[in-house]
């Protein structure tokens, strides 16, 4: 699968953003349950008793969307105290084929290697993640102990052929690459 | 819940592409949260929130006063506080989308978040008038000051906030659905983002 570099942005930063969306929906949630609430209760019957509750949930639900906001800058946090944890799977496979000038053989050699890469690398800010792998060819640095190599995780995997015609050899590299700690 | 507001303004000020340098508005940032403390602590400390009101009245009617008063303060911080953090949230957005239908979108879903913020507290300031009214039971006793509902005043202002809510969540769907993937990834994606489950 072949993704233009705004689309792999596109992915990198939507699955970036998956925590905000969770917390969001918190943000969603602690608004219904803040308008039930007040729909519930009658403020100013006994206002002092029931502002108690009241202005709970009128504090939590600034304070799930402030979280929410607060989410990004803790990452590198995050990424330190999952040190090692966090890890991404490259995994390469494919294929080379040779051809004799004289047998007119052709052989097929599978070359299969995995590779782990930790994913701690210190701060990262959202706006250096805009890793574009896929922009011409390939880069193999693109894989290099970066953080940004998660980014390829949910789709499953991402492959792309970048195929080399030399000297009658041709290889043939599909990349993996899976995110640890359990992202699906 | 002040300085919840002023961090997320930090926050979404910081997170605008054409800002400051970030050790400015960071300090400014620390300076002003330094300087807000919680509502609800002064509410309950003072306010005898927490206390049932005729137990209050005669025990300590003065902290009645005082809870009426900060309700009309938690009303103008509550309203500032629930902007700020969804205005940061958009700017976020406002990264990752480059078409205009999209930019338009997070525009406007801003716009109405800032009016609704900005409703909320003009409404509180003119909620009664004179707005002494909002603790003092006399005025509205004797017709001398007139109130809206303030029941109905706080139950609604949170409903734009679930509205825009919804609407955040689900603007960054037609962009998962243009992406070059399969269909079921697309279906996948689409439930992630509608469940917010990892």
């Amino acid at each position: 699968m072949y993704l233009t570099p705004t689309k792999h942005l596109h992915i990198t930063v939507l699955f970036k953003t998956r925590w905000l969306i969770l917390v969001l929906h918190s943000g969603l949630i602690s608004s219904i349950v803040r308008f039930a609430i007040f729909f519930d209760t009658e403020g100013f019957i006994d206002g002092t008793w029931t502002s108690g509750t009241l202005m709970i949930w009128t504090v939590v639900e600034p304070g799930v969307y402030h979280i929410a906001v607060c989410l990004p800058t803790l990452r590198s946090l995050f990424l330190y105290m999952f040190k090692g944890q966090l890890s991404s799977t490259v995994e390469t496979s494919g294929k080379a084929y040779g051809s004799h000038s004289g047998l007119n053989e052709t052989k097929s050699i599978p070359l299969v290697t995995t590779r782990k890469v930790n994913d701690s690398s210190g701060f990262l800010r959202l706006e250096n993640d805009s890793i574009l792998i896929g922009q011409k060819g390939y880069e193999s640095k693109a894989y290099g102990g970066k953080a940004r190599s998660e980014s390829l995780q949910s789709t499953g995997s991402l492959e792309f052929s970048p195929q080399k015609d030399t000297a009658g050899i041709r290889v043939t590299h599909d990349y993996t690459v899976r995110r640890g700690l359990g992202g699906s | 819940m002040a300085s919840m507001t002023f961090s997320s303004f930090h926050h979404w000020y910081s997170a605008w592409p054409s800002r400051p340098s970030p050790s400015v508005s960071h300090r400014l940032w620390v300076r002003i949260d330094e300087q807000t403390n919680s509502v609800l602590q002064v509410m309950v400390e003072t306010g005898g929130v927490g206390r049932h009101l005729p137990a209050l009245a005669t025990t300590d009617p003065g902290a009645i006063l005082n809870w009426a008063k900060s309700l009309v303060a938690v009303e103008i911080i509550y309203c500032t506080a629930v902007v700020f953090p969804k205005l940061s949230i958009l700017s976020f957005y406002l990264r990752i989308f480059t078409t205009k239908p999209y930019r338009i979108a997070a525009y406007f879903i801003g716009g109405i978040l800032t009016a609704n913020g900005l409703s909320g507290i003009i409404t509180s300031l003119a909620s009664c008038r004179p707005l002494a009214g909002r603790w003092d039971t006399a005025l509205v006793a004797s017709g001398a000051a007139k109130c809206i509902n303030i029941d109905n005043f706080w139950r609604w202002i949170s409903f734009a906030n679930i509205l825009t809510d919804v609407v955040m969540l689900g603007l960054p769907l037609p962009a998962v659905w243009k992406l070059h993937t399969s269909k079921n990834q697309k279906i996948g994606l689409t439930l992630i983002f509608l469940t917010g489950s990892v």
